[in-house]
Parts: C-alpha cells; structure tokens; sequence
C-alpha cells in the first residue's frame, strides 16, 4: 500500500514537471542562499581576519530577512502548485480516494520536494561558501585552508527551519482539502471569470502615491532627511505600483475598450480584451516582479558603490598612518615623553616613522548657514554638519607648506556648498535660536585640496564637513566661547598625535598591537591606525557587498519564477483560446502577432518600471550613499546603468526561456493536439 | 453546379516517428448543393469529424480534393484558408467555442472585425440575427452568465453574421438537454429554409430528422444516404433509424433521444 501511495508521488513529481522543477529549484536556491549566509556567519576561519567579524554580523541580520522572504515566497509557489493540480485530484477522488489518502498523497509529494531540495540546496550552498570563504582570505592575503569543515550549527538550522516551511505548506493544503468538495475541484477550471470593472478611484489614488514618491525622492535636498523619508517614499512607490497596475491597466484598457472605432480593430480587439485578462490575473503578479526587480537593481547597484569606494573612504576618513588621542598634556616635556615613548614602539617593531606632531582640533556638530557657524546645546539630527579646527602649524607640517593665514583669516575646506567670504560663529540657545554671543567675522581662504589630516568617522551622517585652519593657538582658543562645548565630539581638554610612516602593512599592524596590548605603558585615551579600519571597512561594506548580491539573486530568483509561473497559467488559458480564434478564422500569423504584442506588454512593463523607479530612486539613494561616505555621483551613476543593463539581459534570457514553453503550450494547441 | 464537391479524399494519420498508420477516411465522395440541409451520420471514430475538419480547410486530406464553389482548396496558403474560412464558412460546435474574455456582442462581432467591418455596419448586421434566434437581451452579457442553449445560439449567430456560403456544424446538440436541442434544431430549419446552407455532423437521430438528406458514414466511406422528401421530421426520424438498424446492423449504436 505505501509503495502504490510512494510511486503515485513519484509519478506526480515527474509528469508535473513543468511546475515541479522550477519548484525544487526555487526552494533550493532559497535554501542555497540561506546555507551560505549562515555558514558565513558561522565560519571561524574568517572570524579570525580582521573585519571578518562585521562580515559575519552583516551576514547573520540577512538570515532572518532570507527565511522570510523564502517562507512567503515558497508559500506562493506552493499554492500555485496546488491548484495547476487540482483536476488531478478530482480525477483520484472520483476513482475512489479518499481525502485522507489524497493528503498522504500530498504529504509524501512535499516531502519529495522538500528532500530534493534541502540536498541539492546545501550542497551547493557549501560550496559557494566554500569559494567566498577563499576570496575572502585571499583578499587579505592569508593561507587558504582548502579543508571541508562540515558546520553542523548551519546545516540543522536549515533543515529544521525549511522542513519547519514545508510541513506549514502541508497543513495549509492538507486543511484546504479537508474543507472543500474534490469533486468540485473539476470543475474549478471551466468556471467563468467575472469581467474587471474600472477602478478609477484606486487608479488616481495609485497615481497620487507614486507621485508622491517620485517628488519625495527628487525634492530631498539633505542626505540625513533622505534617509528619513526613504522608508515613506518605498511604501508610497509600492503602494502606487500595485495600484496602477491593478486598477491603473484594467480602467485604462477598459476606456479604450469604450472607443469603438479602436477597439473594433483586427489587432486591438484581441489584444485589448486579452490584455484586460491578462491584467486581471496577472497585474498583482507583475506589480511583484516589478516591485522585485526594483529592490534588486538599488541594492545591487547602492552596495557595489559602496564597496568601490571603500579606498577612497578609507582615504579620506583616515588620512593618517596612527592617530592616537591622550588628554591633553600639562607640560611640554609630558607631551615630549609621549612622542618618544610612541616612536619607541615604531622602532621595536621596525615601523619607520615619516611625520609625528602633536596637536589640538576642535571637532563638533554644528549648523552651517549664510556664512554663520551655530552650535547647539542639545543635538539636533537634521541640518547637521561637522566642523573641524585646527592652527596653521599643523596644517603646514604635515602638508609641508606656508599657508601664512592672518589673524582674522581662516584657510577652509568643505564638500559643501559655500559661497560667503566671511565666516563667523554664534551659538544656539535652548531654542535653537542665534543667541547674542557673535564672535568677530573672519575672511575665508579657500583650502582646495581635502586636508591630508584625519578626521574622523564623523563625516559620515553629517550633511557636509567643514575643515577650518585658523592663524595661531590664541584665534584657536579664543573661538572656544563662541562653541557649546555639548556639541564637541572629542572635547578640546584633549589632543591628539598623528603619524606617519612609511612601513608595509605587517609592521603597521604589529605597532597596532604593540600599543594595543601594553596600553599600561602609553596611557592613551584610543588610537586609531588606519590599516586595520581600512580592513573593517572591508569587512563593512565587503559584507553588505555579499549581502546584497545574495539577496539580489533571492530576488532574481523569485523575480523569474514569478514570470515562468504566470507564463504558464497563461499558457494554460491562451491555449483554449486560441484554438477558438484559429477555427474562427484567425492566421497563425496574426495570433502569433497578437501574442507577442501582449507577452511583449508583460515582458517589458515591470522591467521598463523598475528602470523608471530606480531612475526615480537615484537622487535619493545618491544622497544616503553620500552620507554613507560620498560616492561621487559619477562612478554611482555608471554602477547604476550597468546594474541596469545587467539585469535587462538576465531577464531577457529568462524570459526568453519561459517564453518557449508557453509559445510550446499555445502552438500545442493551435495545431490541435 | 454543386455548391460543395468532395472527391475520392482519404485521410491517413500517422503516429509521430512514422510507425502506425490509421485510416481515418478510405475514399470519400459526396456534394452538397446550395441551400441544402445535409447531416452526416456515424459513430465515434467512424471519421465524420475528421471530415468535417477537411471541409473546413482545418486538417489536409492525405488525397483527394475538396471544392467550394467551384474553387479547390488544395492550393491555398495558410492565409487564404483562414480568409476563406473567415468569409465563406461559418462554425458551430460542440463545445460551444465561446471567448471567455468576450461579451456575447463581441464574440458575434469577432468574424466581422477580423474582415475589418465598421462598428456601424456590425450593429445593423447583429440586429436582425440577433432577434431571430432570441439572444438580444443577452449581447451586452459573458459567456459565463448564459445557459448551454444559450451559448450554443450566440454560436450560431457568430456563424451566421459574415453570410457564409455554408455553415459547419460539429455535434451542435451534443451539449444541450432536450430542451436546448428542440429550440436550436427549430433555428437550423429556420435558418435552412432562410437560404442557408448547413451541414451537419451528428450521432443524434433527432439532431438528423431535421435535414434533408443524411449521409452515413463507417469506418471512412460514406455508405448510404436518404432524402426526406415530403416527409414529417417524426416519419424521418423512422426512416433514419431503420436505415441504421438495416445498413449498420449491431455496428452503430444510434441514440435515440
């Protein structure tokens, strides 16, 4: 009895073919994805580079979002499974099944599928993991370790959550059989289909929303409200696309169905009438694909900027070699004993030091506006920027250059816009109002050349950064006044020593851990070297890298099944309908013509939005990728049209491919077989 | 001159890889003149669909010829046969053969607009067909909203709206209840004594008791065939049923509904 039961599924997984393939291959490269994130996540050979810690804290927050998108995703494969089969069922109901065996069936059916996939999934998931962990290792110039480590940790989370997915499937299609007459199951398929009614209300609301969306995005001046709204605006453009195309398609098509004289043409009549099913069954389905290939071209395009610039971040951000900040010294000779005691520690690891200078900076959050630089007393998260001061000694050592500055002069450097010839600085008040306290005005020099000074991270969330040289140590202290001392980010009772060097990687990071380890001996407050945050950056943006593309082929991946799954449901429809037409007195060409103009219309729509909407999403993105470590607009332009153009010819080769077998489907039943 | 003349046509398929062959017409001959009510008669398999689909220009016959008017088909390209069956053969079904994605008015329509008629020359053509066979009430309707004998009437008026020399009808009664049957048997007689020429292909005695001449057909040859004459549909629905019984012998199992 099990065995007749083992090759009635058997059977069913095979003749289905068509829907259980890409089934099995969808649920594998779910399972693949996941395999690979968590493996990463669980990986102690890259836990011990440097920044392959953050990798794997990046890789472990996409789990979570993979076993979603995967549970819904599959979920919907699923159903669509079910009902392609329904008729089969109907047909073991009449020939004596009961509902009972009928669930047996499904349950070994799923179980099939479930097997199949977890296997061919996490064996390619290990590989893959296999080679990313090489690259990584590569990357960072270490010892490949080509041993197979079996991570028990990853392959029973995947077992146990997908077998967790699949049972869920099962219940919900065991619970659907329960409820419902199988006999009617028959007739399922020849039940008629009412016709869509105009929804105009929804089409213009739809259209409100991704307007708003659109204008949201373009009218967005600062970087930090970009990140604010961009949320507001991705719901808005989701909301608006499965509006227009739902109700949107349907209410258009529906008015030219009402002109006559176009509608009762040869080409238009089929088409209009076909695309309105089409459209009625399918817009939710293409809004999704839409909506996916969307989400792929901005993540694939925004973290690939981001990587690509990882060497210019890392250059401007940390300019120089060391950066290690003590309180500030009393003395000379303490500040003396200092720089020997770090030049000490170069030399014990053979790291040869080019500059070394102390000095003190103003670093703080403040208000830019016509020519007034205001801090204030609490922090404020919009309309922020950063502001960096320092004396002219420092900045001519280690530019080895006079700038010569007056005293009421101030050499500046900044990425924003600013186009005043003086500045002057004047506090807020609780209110955040100018208050009385206004210091004297200075002439602004313009600095062209970012300063070859470090910064800091702080750059990063800010609207724009400022780099202020002033005369001496008299205008330096003497502007303290005119500062909250709250909105200082590293307050002016410290200082901070810069160096050099001119040694290889090896030794940097040897002079890092010297000073790391025996910190009892140099009693700094924190030391920053610039090698090992290049490596964490790596390990940074190299991690939402591999994020993204992992997720991008998730999408992808569901982007395609979403378009060979509707290929098919229409392929079943068209096929009918069709071999009306012909025995009408239709020429193969001319249903030939009318097919293609109406798969051309489901090819290209979501595609043509995506582009639309990524287009629309690219000054918003543009300003978060600044904040994030300004790309320039240039290189994050072309990564987009390549993204673009990339993802135009990987769609176009799926849909290529799914194409075949519904033109097989509609030409199977042309010629009346 | 005979409206439709099949000559010696013999329809031989064979299975993909050219292993099995099956005859499904030996030597076919018969004509239908115009304004004729012809049904050909057979059972399942006996290859009268399979000869209503080469009358059609819908399959090839393997030899033989086939006329309309005078004007063989064998010469024609795929676009002249669709053309041909657009303007000058009309179809009903079985199955009905209705577009879901239609409304009643525009599956009538769909011949017309694929010969490029103007909306304006649509309506006055739908008007009178459309009160002749009772659906006006129902243009504005789905498929899916109507009865079986309904379907089956806004079929017949598809095939009738372009005046095709002949209409083709497959089974047309082999869907409908009794009911159905009766009221669409009454339209084909109406439409027949109107000038139309019909020819029908049915297992139905009481579907053939309302031509005028039947043909029978078995195992791809055309057998017999009796005219009504001046006869009653009841006294013809007797004389079918005796030809059956006499000329098939156990071989057809004639429906008598």
């Amino acid at each position: 009895m099990t065995k007749i039961y083992r090759n009635l599924a058997g059977n069913a997984l095979s003749k289905n073919k068509i829907i259980y393939v890409p089934y099995i291959i969808s649920s594998m490269v779910m399972i693949a994805i996941t395999f690979i994130l968590s493996a990463i996540s669980q990986d102690k050979q890259l836990r011990q580079v440097e920044g392959g810690a953050t990798l794997q804290v990046i890789m472990s927050v996409g789990i979570p979002i993979m076993l979603i998108i995967a549970f819904f995703f599959l979920m919907g494969v699923s159903r669509f499974v079910i009902k392609q089969r329904k008729k089969e069922l109907g047909v073991y109901c009449i020939l004596g099944m009961q509902k009972k065996h009928i669930i047996r069936l499904q349950f070994l059916e799923n179980l099939y599928v479930y097997l199949l996939s977890i296997v061919s999934g996490t064996v390619i998931g290990f590989v893959i993991e296999k080679i990313v962990q090489l690259l990584f290792l590569k990357m960072y110039h270490l010892e490949a370790d080509f041993s197979w480590n079996i991570q028990w940790k990853t392959l029973i989370l995947i077992t146990v959550a997908f077998a967790v997915f699949f049972l869920v499937f099962f219940i919900i299609n065991a619970i659907g059989i329960l409820t419902s007459n199988i006999l009617e199951y028959m007739k399922e398929e020849s039940k008629g289909e009412k016709q869509p009614k105009s929804k105009w209300i929804l089409a213009i609301v739809g259209l409100i929303f991704l307007g708003s969306g659109y204008a949201l995005s373009l009218n967005t001046k600062e970087g930090l409200k970009a990140i604010q709204y961009f949320g507001i605006a991705v719901a808005l453009v989701i909301f608006g696309t499965f509006a227009l195309f739902t109700a949107g398609s349907i209410t258009l098509l529906n008015s030219m169905k009402k002109n006559k004289k176009f509608y009762y043409k040869t080409g238009h009549f089929i088409s209009i009438s076909g695309m309105l099913y089409r459209m009625k069954r399918n817009a939710a389905n293409l809004a999704t694909i839409c909506i996916f290939a969307t989400m792929v071209l901005v993540t694939m395009s925004s973290v690939t900027t981001l990587y690509s610039t990882i060497n210019k971040l890392a250059n401007e951000w940390y300019v120089t070699d060391f950066e290690i900040t003590y309180v500030k010294a009393k003395t000379q000779a303490e500040r003396d004993e200092r720089e020997s005691l770090l030049r000490e520690a170069a030399e014990k690891t053979g790291v040869s030091i080019e500059q070394i200078y102390t000095y003190q900076s103003i670093d703080a959050f403040a208000t830019v506006e016509n020519g007034v630089i205001s801090t204030a007393p609490s922090y404020r998260s919009d309309d922020i920027s950063h502001v960096f001061i320092i004396t002219e000694d420092v900045y001519d050592y280690v530019h080895e250059t006079k700038l010569n500055l007056a005293k009421d002069e101030v050499g500046l450097f900044t990425s924003a816009s600013f186009s005043e010839d003086t500045i002057r600085f004047q506090p807020m008040t609780e209110d955040y109002e100018l208050s009385d306290a206004v210091s004297p005005d200075f002439r602004v020099r313009r600095i062209d050349d970012t300063p070859k000074i470090n910064t800091g991270g702080a750059v990063m969330m800010t609207n724009g950064h400022y780099v202020l040289v002033v005369s001496d140590e008299s205008v330096f202290e003497s502007l303290k006044p005119y500062m909250c001392e709250s909105s200082w980010i590293i307050d002016t009772e410290r200082e901070r020593v810069l160096i050099n060097t001119s040694s290889s990687k090896q030794a940097q990071l040897a002079m890092y851990d010297e000073l790391d380890q025996n910190w009892p001996t140099y009693k700094y407050d924190w030391v920053t070297c610039k090698i090992d945050r290049v490596d964490e950056l790596m390990g940074l943006y190299g991690g939402l890298f591999f994020l993204g593309a992992f997720l991008s082929i998730a999408f992808l991946t569901i982007t395609i099944l979403n378009m060979y799954f509707s290929q098919l449901q229409q392929g079943y429809e068209d096929a009918k309908r069709f071999a009306i037409m012909r025995k009408v007195g239709l020429t193969r060409k001319e249903i030939k013509k009318s097919i293609n103009s109406q798969i051309v219309v489901v090819f290209l729509l979501p595609l043509i939005v995506a582009v639309i909407h990524t287009a629309a999403s690219y000054p918003m993105v543009n300003k978060i990728l600044n904040l994030l470590g300004g790309c320039d607009a240039s290189s994050f332009l072309l990564i987009v049209l390549i993204c673009c153009l990339l993802f135009a010819v990987v769609y176009t080769i799926a849909y290529l491919f799914t194409r075949r077998t519904y033109l097989k489907m509609v030409s199977g039943a042309y010629d009346g077989k | 001159m005979s409206m439709l003349v099949v000559k010696n046509v013999k329809k031989v398929y064979t299975t993909r890889f050219g292993g099995n062959k099956v005859t499904a017409l030996q030597n076919v001959n018969l004509t239908v003149e115009r304004g004729e009510f012809v049904a050909i008669m057979g059972e399942s398999g006996s290859g009268k669909t399979t000869l209503l689909n080469i009358i059609a220009t819908l399959d090839k016959p393997t030899e033989g010829e086939i006329e309309l008017d005078g004007q063989s088909m064998q010469s024609m390209k795929e676009k002249q046969l669709a053309k041909f069956r657009r303007d000058r053969l009309g179809f009903v079904f079985q199955e009905f053969n209705l577009l879901d994605n239609f409304s009643v008015r525009d599956n009538i329509y769909l011949p017309l607009v694929l010969a490029g008629c103007s909306p304006a020359e649509m309506e006055t053509r739908i008007r009178p067909i459309a009160d002749k066979l009772g659906i006006t009430p129902l243009l504005e309707k789905f498929p899916y909203e109507i009865s079986g004998g309904q379907k089956q009437r806004v079929a017949v008026a598809r095939a009738i709206i372009t005046e095709p020399e002949m209409v083709l009808a497959d089974e047309p009664t082999g869907a409908l209840d009794s009911r159905s049957t009766d009221e669409l048997l009454e339209q084909f007689a109406n439409i027949n004594r109107d000038g139309q020429t019909i020819l029908m292909v049915t297992h139905s005695i009481k579907a053939a008791s309302t031509a005028g001449r039947v043909l029978f057909i078995k195992d791809g040859i055309v057998y017999h065939q009796i005219y009504r004459g001046d006869e009653t549909n009841s006294e013809f629905y007797r004389k079918i049923s005796d030809s059956l019984t006499a000329l098939m012998g156990s071989g057809l199992r004639a429906v008598n509904e």
